[in-house]
């Protein structure tokens, strides 16, 4: 990231520049109004705000309207998790369900241990209630992170997955708003999946 | 990520939403999710309500047809309808549990469109790939052949997969030109794997991106050259034939060269 002169006048908190990763810290406000610090190099993570950043939008803090204080920090806290492995992240189109033949997703840098150590870290913050879960899913298309967004929907796709119309019906409260025949037409048109 | 799926309903009640939650997601978003799930789940989510209905439709394709119960002339049967029911586009395609009885039919589907992973077994050896396969040629970042003869033209044609991270080979007869053609057309190639083909006793690997190399096995020798592979980590032959051998001229990164007898596809 070379210095351009608009970057001089800028914060003082500026890093050297000639390859070597910017310390720079960059504020992001969310919607209730709370600040959080991420460095600039998690916080492009998202490819929202790194374009932001890029055009110079970033000085005094970026808003972030969408996203309340409570997701804010469970992104940023993913962000800074991986950003210091990521190798290009949002070239790589990381497909988890792969997870027998995907040996390095976005983890190009990384040892044994300590992919295992991100693994367990995405579990964990992914194991929280739907509703949570949601807000995570709706912030990371917001802010264009695709690993975020991956993981989080890869654990909807988990609570599904394998289960009866019934059951998953059950566990995410959906109404059944069809009439029996629109029903019965809709099993019908792929019989195979249905035998349950 | 099996733990999450085997917990009873019971267990994560304490979890459970008051109300719908998640039909409220824009569609996007569910179309991704669906597009994660197994086919079977997949598909029926479209009886899940009204607002589902149309999802799986939109979503793009993930047929693993191992996922698909009942034996071969049901699952064929059930891909069939599938792929004349989904408009497109697709992102798996995986076929190699399956004795395909029409290859170009499904190749040819609509539903195929812009596949990205595709993993394609021929149902004799003495049968060509179709011709077809090369209509995923843009967008294919994953492929998997096996069991049938490559290309065998007297010309190549021209290969170009400009997405292309990751190829597997098996049981395959391919000449040492169509290789090499081949290699040349795969701009982004991570990763290459080779289990047990033959038709070429000699391959050059040239290759800025190239990061996995592994061969197994094959009817005669084979002598590889390692040209230029400066990402090259690892690099692993089994089954070695007698006559095969290796020449190391410039893999600045190799960290593992060597033989393994078992876990060969885990590379």
């Amino acid at each position: 990231m070379a210095a351009t002169p608009a970057d001089a006048s800028s914060s003082s908190s500026e890093a050297v520049v000639g390859g070597e990763k910017s310390n720079k810290m960059i504020t992001l406000i969310s919607s209730d109004g709370e600040s959080f610090e991420a460095t600039e190099e998690a916080a492009k993570m998202s490819v929202t705000i790194k374009h932001m950043i890029e055009d110079g939008c970033a000085d005094d803090g970026i808003p972030l309207p969408n996203v309340p204080a409570k997701i804010l920090s469970m992104v940023i806290e993913y962000c800074n998790k991986h950003a210091a492995d990521a190798d290009d992240t949002n070239k790589h189109v990381a497909d988890p369900a792969d997870a027998d033949e995907d040996d390095d997703n976005n983890n190009n840098n990384a040892s044994a241990g300590e992919k295992e150590d991100l693994k367990s870290f995405d579990a964990s913050l992914v194991a929280v209630d739907q509703a949570t879960l949601f807000d995570i899913i709706l912030a990371a298309n917001f802010l264009s992170i695709k690993g975020l967004l991956d993981l989080a929907c890869q654990k909807v796709a988990d609570d599904i997955k394998d289960k009866s119309v019934e059951e998953v019906r059950e566990i995410f409260k959906i109404e059944n708003d069809f009439t029996k025949e629109e029903e019965e037409a809709v099993r019908k048109e792929n019989a195979w999946a249905f035998n349950e | 990520m099996a733990a999450a799926a085997a917990l009873p309903v019971a267990k994560t009640a304490p979890d459970l939403p008051e109300m719908d939650l998640i039909s409220s997601l824009p569609g996007e978003i569910l179309s991704i999710i669906i597009s994660l799930l197994p086919i079977g789940s997949a598909v029926r989510t479209t009886s899940l309500s009204r607002r589902w209905r149309p999802l799986w439709r939109s979503s793009p394709l993930n047929l693993d047809i191992s996922h698909i119960d009942g034996c071969g002339r049901d699952r064929a049967a059930a891909v069939s309808k599938i792929l004349s029911d989904h408009p497109g586009p697709a992102r798996r395609f995986l076929t190699a549990c399956l004795q395909i009885t029409d290859p170009d039919g499904w190749l040819g589907s609509p539903a195929l469109r812009d596949l990205q992973e595709i993993d394609f077994w021929l149902p004799r050896y003495e049968i060509p790939m179709p011709l077809s396969i090369l209509r995923f040629a843009a967008t294919l970042r994953v492929a998997r052949f096996g069991n049938c003869r490559f290309f065998e033209y007297d010309a190549p044609p021209s290969f170009n997969f400009p997405c292309l991270e990751k190829l597997t080979m098996r049981f395959i007869f391919v000449r040492e030109d169509t290789l090499h053609c081949l290699l040349d057309g795969c701009p982004v190639l991570e990763s290459l794997l080779l289990d047990r083909c033959h038709g070429f006793y000699y391959m050059v690997i040239n290759s800025l991106t190239l990061k996995r190399i592994g061969t197994n096995g094959g009817r005669h020798g084979c002598q590889l050259v390692i040209e230029n592979a400066p990402r090259l980590e690892k690099l692993i032959r089994t089954d070695l034939h007698p006559e095969s051998t290796i020449r190391l001229i410039k893999a600045p990164k190799l960290e593992i060269f060597g033989f393994m007898t078992d876990d060969f596809t885990k590379l």
